[in-house]
C-alpha cells in the first residue's frame, strides 16, 4: 500500500500547492519526506487570530489514507480546541481514528482547521479553562487571544 | 504454649545411690495412698518462653532455694511463712530429673529472686500462685484437702497475664528473659500444693502414709517419694486441629472460587452465544456499533464482484434525478418491508458507473482497453480500485470507506466472540436505552423544530436542549458527552462532525463538480444555506413527517443533513419499536457518509 499512499499524497500535495486554500501556504518540511507537511495558516480575517501566521505540522501516517493525519500547531495559540502544552495538538472530530474515512482529503482537514479558528468549539474542548472563558467571558477570551496572536504569531 | 491442665501425682523414685540406674527408676503411686490433683483449667499462662511446642512439660515439683542475699531482699517485705521450712528443695530430690518450681508471688523482689534462683536450676517450668490475703494457711488447706481431686472446684483463675499484678517494673521483659515457661495457678491450690510439697520432702518415715506404702511394697525404704507435676500444654493436640481448620478453610475457598469461576465462565459463554445468535440474525452490527473493528476475510472478499471498469452503461447525469427518484421509491418499498438495503437486489449496478473516481487513491477509473481499472464493488454499490480497497477491507475495517456500510454479509459472525465484545454490546444497549428514555420524555415539537431548522449550530443547541434543558429528565454526563461528541456508540450529532461534514462536502464539490447531486432529488443548496431536511425533501414529503416513512426517506435526505437532523427522526421507531437498532445505525451512517461524499455521478 506504500506506493499507492505515496501516489495519493503526491497528488493531494500537487492539488493543494497549485490551488492552495485561502490563507494557507503548504510545503514539505523536508523534500525527501512526503509524510510531513508544513503549513503556514494565516489567522482568518473575521477571527480573533487575524494578522497572525500560525505554523502547523501535518504528519501523514504510513498507511494514510486508512489512518487519519495528525495536525499539530507549532505556534502557540489561545484556543479551546488546541492544546497549550507545547505540542499544540488539535481536537478535530474528523481526525479521530474511528471517525476518519479514507476519502477524506487533507484540504478538507485544513479547511476544518481554519473553520475551527473562526469558530472554536468549546463543547469539545482540549483546554477546558479556555473553553470556560470563551463561553462565559468572550471579551476576555478575545483579548487574550489577540494578545497571544500578537506575541507569538506576528512577524515570524 | 499455654497450659491447659496440670496434673499432680506422687512418685516413688528409687535412690540412684543404691540401684542400678539402667532400669525403670520410678513408679506412680496410687491415688488412695498418695496425693494427686488434676487441675483442668483456671491456669494462666504468663510466659511461654522455652516451652516445647508439641509436648507436655513434666518435672518434679520443688521450691528454689534462695541464697542469703536474695533471702534478705525477699524477706524484707514479707515473712517466709508461705514457704514451709521443710518444703521440697533441690537438695531433697535425686539428680538428673526435670524440675518444675512452685513459688508464691509475694512481691517484686521475691519473685525476681526466685526467678533468678530457678534459672540456675535449669528447670522445665515455673508455677506461681498469689498467696491469699488470709494467712490462715491451714484452714484453707484443710478445706481444699477435703475436696482433693476436685478438678479445680472452688478455685479462682489467677489474673490475666496483662494484669498489673504480674508487673515486675520492667515492662514484662522478665517473661522472655528466663528460658522457661511460667504459669500461674489459683491461690488456694498453690497453698495446698505447697503444703503437700512440705509433706513429701523427707524420707519414708516422714512422708504421709509412708508406712502403708512400705507395707504395700510399693516403696523401698531408701526411695524418694516426691510430687511430680505434668503440665499439658495442649500443643500436641492444638496444632493439628489448627492445620485441619486452615485446610478446611482453604478447601472451602478453592471450592467457592472454582464454583464462581465456573459459573462466570458459563454465563460468559452463554452471553457469547446469545450475542453470536443475535449477530447471525442480523440484529447487531458489531462494527457499526463501534464494538469491534472487523476485517473482511479473504474468502468473503473474493465473493465481491471484481470486474474491469466500464462506463458504457453509465446513465447521463441528466437522467439522474428521475432515476434516483424511482430508486428512492424502490428503497422505500424495500425498507418498508424491513429488508435491509444490503440484501436488496444489486440494482445498484447502474449507480456504480456513476462513480468515476476511486475515493481511496483519488485517481479516476480508466476503461482504456489495454488495462482497464479492475474495480471491486462492495455490497453497498460503491466501487474502488481493487488494489486500493482490498488492503483496506482486509486490514483496517469492513465498513465501506464511503458510506460506512458493512461490506460483510448480513449475519456474518466473526470467528471469535470475545467477552469484551459482549460487554461493549451490553454497554451500547444500555446507553441506547437511556438515550431513548430521554428522547421519549422529550417534546415532539422541540425535536421537530430542530429538524426543520437544519442549521448546524442551531441544531446542536436544540439537540442539547432536547437532551438536558428542555426536559426535566436528568441526563447522565456520559450520555451528554456522547451526544455532543457524536460518538458512534450513540449515533448522535456533534459540532465537529458537523463541520467536518460541511467542509468535506464543500471540498468534494470543488473537486468534483459532478458530486453536486447525489441520489437525492433535493436541491444542493440545502446544505450550504442551512435549510433543513424537511425543506429539501421532495414536495411529496410533508416537512413534518416523522413517521416510519420519514425514517426511511432521510436515508436519502441525510445525504444533505447529517446526523443531527437525522437522529431525532430516526430514533422515532426506536422509541416505539423493539429492536430496530440496526436500521437506526445504518440510517445514521448513511447520512454522514452521504453528506460528506455525495455519490458522484
Amino acid at each position: 500500500m506504500q506506493a499507492g499512499s505515496g501516489k495519493r499524497i503526491t497528488k493531494e500535495l500537487g492539488e493543494i500547492q497549485s490551488d492552495p486554500p485561502e490563507g494557507m501556504k503548504v510545503t514539505l518540511k523536508d523534500d525527501s519526506d512526503l509524510h510531513t507537511w508544513q503549513i503556514v495558516m494565516d489567522g482568518p480575517e473575521q477571527s480573533v487570530y487575524a494578522g497572525g501566521h500560525f505554523k502547523l505540522i501535518l504528519v501523514l501516517p504510513k498507511d494514510y489514507p486508512f489512518k487519519p493525519p495528525v495536525v499539530n500547531f507549532q505556534t502557540k495559540i489561545y484556543h479551546p480546541n488546541i492544546s497549550n502544552d507545547g505540542k499544540g495538538s488539535m481536537c478535530l472530530g474528523m481526525l479521530r481514528t474511528d471517525e476518519w474515512k479514507p476519502p477524506n482529503k487533507i484540504v478538507a482537514v485544513l479547511n476544518m482547521t481554519r473553520n475551527l479558528l473562526i469558530e472554536p468549539n468549546p463543547d469539545d474542548a482540549v483546554e477546558s479553562s479556555i473553553a470556560e472563558v470563551y463561553k462565559n467571558d468572550y471579551k476576555s477570551f478575545e483579548k487574550t487571544a489577540k494578545e497571544w496572536t500578537k506575541k507569538y504569531a506576528v512577524g515570524k | 504454649m499455654s497450659a491447659e491442665s496440670i496434673e499432680l501425682v506422687t512418685l516413688a523414685i528409687q535412690n540412684p545411690e543404691f540401684f542400678d540406674t539402667s532400669q525403670d527408676r520410678w513408679t506412680e503411686l496410687p491415688a488412695n495412698v498418695s496425693f494427686q490433683y488434676d487441675l483442668e483449667d483456671s491456669i494462666r499462662t504468663l510466659s511461654t518462653t522455652g516451652a516445647p511446642s508439641n509436648d507436655d512439660i513434666s518435672g518434679l515439683l520443688y521450691v528454689p532455694t534462695l541464697n542469703t542475699q536474695q533471702q534478705v531482699a525477699c524477706l524484707q517485705a514479707s515473712n517466709s511463712s508461705w514457704i514451709p521450712h521443710n518444703a521440697t528443695h533441690r537438695a531433697d530430690l535425686p539428680v538428673n530429673y526435670e524440675l518444675i518450681a512452685l513459688v508464691p508471688w509475694l512481691n517484686k523482689n521475691c519473685t525476681l529472686a526466685f526467678l533468678e534462683a530457678a534459672s540456675a536450676d535449669l528447670l522445665a517450668a515455673m508455677l506461681f500462685y498469689i498467696p491469699p490475703p488470709s494467712s490462715n494457711v491451714s484452714s484453707i488447706a484443710s478445706t481444699l484437702n477435703s475436696s482433693r481431686d476436685g478438678g479445680g472446684n472452688g478455685t479462682e483463675t489467677p489474673p490475666l497475664d496483662s494484669d498489673p499484678v504480674w508487673d515486675l517494673g520492667d515492662g514484662g521483659s522478665w517473661k522472655s528473659k528466663y528460658n522457661f515457661p511460667v504459669y500461674a495457678v489459683p491461690s488456694s491450690l498453690g497453698v495446698l500444693w505447697m503444703q503437700q510439697l512440705a509433706a513429701y520432702s523427707g524420707n519414708m518415715t516422714q512422708v504421709p502414709e509412708g508406712k502403708e506404702l512400705g507395707d504395700l511394697g510399693l516403696v523401698g525404704p531408701t526411695d524418694y517419694v516426691r510430687l511430680m507435676a505434668d503440665i499439658s500444654t495442649g500443643g500436641g493436640s492444638h496444632i493439628p486441629s489448627l492445620w485441619v481448620f486452615l485446610l478446611i478453610v482453604l478447601a472451602l475457598l478453592i471450592v467457592i472460587i472454582a464454583f464462581t469461576s465456573g459459573l462466570m465462565h458459563f454465563v460468559a459463554r452463554q452471553r457469547r452465544s446469545i450475542l453470536r445468535r443475535r449477530i447471525a440474525n442480523g440484529e447487531i452490527d458489531l462494527e457499526a456499533l463501534g464494538i469491534k473493528r472487523l476485517m473482511v476475510p479473504r474468502e468473503v472478499l473474493d465473493e465481491m464482484p471484481l470486474y474491469p471498469y466500464n462506463i458504457a452503461q453509465a446513465s447521463a447525469p441528466a437522467t439522474l434525478a428521475t432515476h434516483n427518484r424511482s430508486n428512492s421509491e424502490a428503497a422505500k418499498t424495500t425498507a418498508n418491508i424491513s429488508v435491509s438495503v444490503l440484501s436488496a437486489p444489486r440494482a445498484s449496478r447502474q449507480q456504480t458507473e456513476l462513480q468515476t473516481t476511486c475515493a481511496i487513491c483519488l485517481d479516476d477509473f480508466t476503461e482504456s482497453q489495454p488495462s482497464p481499472s479492475m474495480v471491486r464493488e462492495l455490497p453497498c454499490g460503491h466501487i474502488f480500485h481493487a488494489e486500493c480497497v482490498d488492503p483496506f477491507l482486509t486490514t483496517h475495517s469492513s465498513l465501506c470507506p464511503l458510506c460506512k456500510k458493512s461490506s460483510l454479509p448480513v449475519g456474518y459472525v466473526p470467528k471469535t466472540i470475545t467477552n469484551t465484545m459482549v460487554r461493549r454490546e451490553r454497554q451500547v444497549r444500555r446507553l441506547r436505552g437511556r438515550g431513548i428514555r430521554v428522547r421519549n420524555g422529550g417534546s415532539e415539537d422541540i425535536v421537530r423544530a430542530s429538524v426543520l431548522n437544519g442549521h448546524g449550530r442551531e441544531e446542536r443547541s436544540l439537540v442539547e436542549r432536547v437532551v438536558d434543558g428542555g426536559l426535566h429528565v436528568p441526563v447522565p454526563p456520559r450520555i451528554r458527552t456522547a451526544l455532543s461528541n457524536g460518538r458512534r456508540v450513540f449515533s448522535a450529532p456533534a459540532g465537529t462532525t458537523q463541520r467536518t461534514a460541511v467542509g468535506g462536502a464543500r471540498e468534494m464539490q470543488e473537486i468534483h463538480p459532478t458530486a453536486a447531486t447525489a441520489e437525492s432529488p433535493a436541491p444542493v443548496t440545502g446544505e450550504t444555506t442551512g435549510v433543513g431536511p424537511a425543506a429539501v425533501a421532495p414536495p411529496s414529503q410533508p416537512p413534518t413527517t416523522t413517521t416510519e416513512e420519514a425514517d426511511i426517506e432521510p436515508t436519502e435526505q441525510d445525504v444533505r443533513e447529517g446526523p443531527s437532523a437525522a437522529r431525532p427522526l430516526t430514533l422515532e421507531p426506536v422509541a416505539s419499536g423493539a429492536e430496530p437498532s440496526r436500521r437506526v445505525e445504518k440510517t445514521w451512517w448513511k447520512g454522514v457518509a452521504g453528506r460528506i461524499f455525495p455519490r458522484s455521478g
